[in-house]
């Protein structure tokens, strides 16, 4: 009799338990979307480090062109000229790429970059990086803005150890740069491949363990970004909501910009926080990649847990 | 199995442990066999507490203070909706309307009593390239092109037998459309397979050697099905959407995510919409948030949603009875009757079982 109490006692808590791990993982905390994963500041150089970066500003510039620290409206006209260049020099080579993560978030905004990015997401196909890597290693490529009053220039740069797919040590997350060779700014080209076709055919990998089905990237759909043909996954939607959870979809106010709703644009708002102190309310930067992949059990191993703590 | 549902209703249920609060535990203390019970439920209720600020704080911080800034908060508002312009972005076009004069009721004469009219409204569910049943279940429903008004929901082409030949049916006789997911990805193929440069460097796909085999009038056509067609001012029912998989209610179609319209099953409870089946499924969130209006409904007829089977409540039609998985293809209709009143009626075929 008292055990069956105690059984029935254990189904109601497990339950209760059960349930409330869901919510902390999207309704609580007051975590925003944060775009960190993928270029978060490494650990010192090691040797498998291909590509030098500027360390103390989190490696946002390219050390090999870094001259000093370009002020909010330079970084915003970098930017925003150098994913142009990127999309029609690659539409131009045909050259197959899409934009990933937080530039494809700004895509779903507004078609723009989202002001407070610091870098370019673009992904390929690690037989297009391959091939990049083979006929436009170090090329250099000149841009003439289409009001014809910017002119720059980019080089592309494929790290050689592309065929290290398989991450050991945490380094290599990028794969190849086009990198603005006035200040060192970038965008980061990420290949993606089936690295294990025989357990896991059709599942691809970007070396960050971003992983996508082959289906919710192709077929790509195309539009535009930045005022230029560009391309993004089929699954844009279910792919933001997974690296970004849903909140990166509704939430307006985000690192000292405020939605305009009526603009369409990301405005700078100066009451609302921002870096550090933004950082410091919202407690901490939340995993993308964790949000969906840890999973809270199930009824009997919440049975289990409990047990286990008795 | 039982997050599935909970994660989906979460902001509906009660907070979970507010009737075991640890503060009545000196009231329980009498010794009785009763109480030694209550005793141990209490302590049950203390560790679920901790248990789950425990595993809240390890899997989502412990900052339980500082709310973030939201367009809205919960399920009653509506959400930032801010991806306006993405169908525009996409390529998509967004809305067509039914003509009036084919809205049934809505004759030049309107419905005198004692006739009715011969205008139907007859929408059909995923057909999937099934040929043979498209055609029974047309001749069930004695179909006529030059009084039916025939809408396809999608999902009309890929997976089946015979895509094609559905393909070619429907514009013969004059059928209408909207823009299924399945439509999306083989049209997006054929575009790309038009364009492409370089060899692709993936196997031929069945969807990529369906997207090769298209005429260009038959893309053409598909190209020209908008996400949602909708019927205004259907006598006595009000206003008619005709989607392939769903809307979030609250949300004008401008600024619906227009890739969602053809891939939602569920919304989360920011109301994000999900082709997954783990939330609330948009329709019961559709139904509840219709019944609070006391005028101007709006009904969605829908396919995509096979897991559901044939789902028809108050001011949702969900027709994807799962014909390509040997179950039925259905057809729902709309007819003014004698009364004058518009009726709705489903029919619906026996499918051969061709996926399993
Ligand atoms: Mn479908």
């Amino acid at each position: 009799m008292q055990l069956r109490k105690a059984l029935l006692g254990l189904v109601a808590l497990a339950s209760v338990v059960s349930s409330a791990a869901v919510i902390p993982r999207d309704g609580g905390g007051g975590k925003l979307p944060r775009p960190v994963s993928p270029k978060k500041p490494r650990r010192e150089p090691e040797d498998t480090k291909y590509f030098r970066e500027n360390t103390d500003l989190t490696g946002h510039y390219d050390e090999r062109f870094f001259s000093e620290i370009v002020d909010y409206d330079a970084r915003l006209d970098t930017l925003k000229h150098m994913v142009r260049a990127w999309l029609l020099t690659t539409a131009k080579e045909g050259i197959e790429t899409w934009i990933a993560h937080g530039t494809l978030l700004g895509w779903w905004w507004n078609g723009q970059i989202l002001p407070w990015d610091w870098d370019l997401d673009v992904q390929m196909s690690a037989d297009t990086l391959t091939m990049i890597g083979n006929e436009y290693n170090m090329t250099r490529h000149k841009y003439v803005s289409e009001d014809g009053l910017v002119e720059r220039e980019y080089l592309l740069d494929v790290n050689p150890w592309i065929w290290q797919r398989v991450r050991g040590d945490g380094m290599n997350v990028i794969d190849a740069r086009w990198v603005d060779v006035r200040n060192g700014l970038y965008i980061d080209i990420t290949g993606i491949a089936e690295t294990q076709p025989d357990s896991m055919p059709d599942i691809l990998n970007c070396k960050n363990y971003h992983r996508y089905h082959v289906n919710d990237i192709w077929p790509l759909r195309d539009t535009t970004f930045e005022g230029v043909p560009a391309k993004i996954p089929y699954s844009f939607d279910e792919i933001l909501i997974t690296e970004y959870r849903a909140k990166a979809l509704v939430v307006t106010e985000y690192e000292g910009h405020r939605w305009n709703t009526k603009s369409k644009t990301w405005d700078l708002a100066n009451d609302v926080p921002a870096g550090a102190e933004a950082e410091q309310l919202k407690n901490h930067v939340r995993e993308p990649e964790r949000y969906y992949s840890v999973e809270s059990g199930g009824f009997f191993y919440n049975v289990f847990r409990l047990l286990h703590w008795w | 199995m039982a997050q599935k549902t909970t994660h989906g209703l979460l902001p509906l249920l009660p907070p979970p442990t507010t009737s075991q609060s640890p503060t009545a535990a000196p009231a329980a203390s009498r010794s009785s066999r009763a109480f030694s019970k209550i005793k141990f439920g209490l302590l049950a209720g203390v560790l679920a507490i901790s248990t789950f600020w425990a595993y809240s704080c390890s899997v989502g911080g412990c900052n339980h203070g500082e709310a973030p800034v939201f367009g809205g908060d919960e399920w009653e508002d509506d959400y930032a909706g801010v991806n306006e312009g993405i169908s525009g972005r996409l390529g998509y076009t967004l809305v067509k309307d039914i003509p009036a004069e084919s809205i049934p009721g809505r004759g030049k004469r309107g419905v005198k009593k004692g006739e009715g009219d011969d205008k139907r409204l007859i929408i059909v569910g995923d057909i999937h390239g099934m040929f043979d049943e498209f055609q029974s279940l047309l001749d069930k429903v004695s179909y006529d092109s030059e009084s039916d008004y025939l809408v396809l929901a999608g999902d009309i082409i890929s997976k089946g037998p015979d895509s094609l030949a559905v393909l070619d049916f429907a514009r013969k006789i004059g059928a209408h459309c909207v823009r299924g997911n399945h439509e999306d990805r083989i049209l997006l193929h054929y575009h790309d397979i038009q364009r492409r440069k370089r060899k692709h460097h993936l196997a031929l796909s069945v969807e990529r050697k369906l997207a090769k085999s298209l005429s260009k009038k038959q893309a053409e056509w598909l190209d020209a099905c908008p996400l949602v067609v909708r019927a205004e001012k259907v006598p006595g029912l009000g206003q008619y959407y005709i989607v392939h998989a769903g809307l979030v209610h609250g949300i004008g179609l401008r600024r619906q995510d227009p890739v969602a319209i053809m891939t939602m099953r569920t919304l989360n409870h920011h109301l994000v919409p999900s082709p997954k089946q783990n939330g609330m499924h948009w329709a019961k969130y559709w139904n509840k948030m219709e019944r609070r209006e006391t005028h101007g409904h709006t009904t969605v007829v829908y396919g995509h949603y096979a897991a559901e089977g044939l789902d028809i409540r108050r001011y949702t039609k969900g027709l994807d009875s799962g014909c390509i998985r040997g179950r039925r293809l259905s057809a729902y209709i709309l007819k003014a009757n004698k009364g004058g009143r518009v009726e709705e009626d489903i029919v619906s075929v026996k499918c051969r079982e061709y996926l399993d």
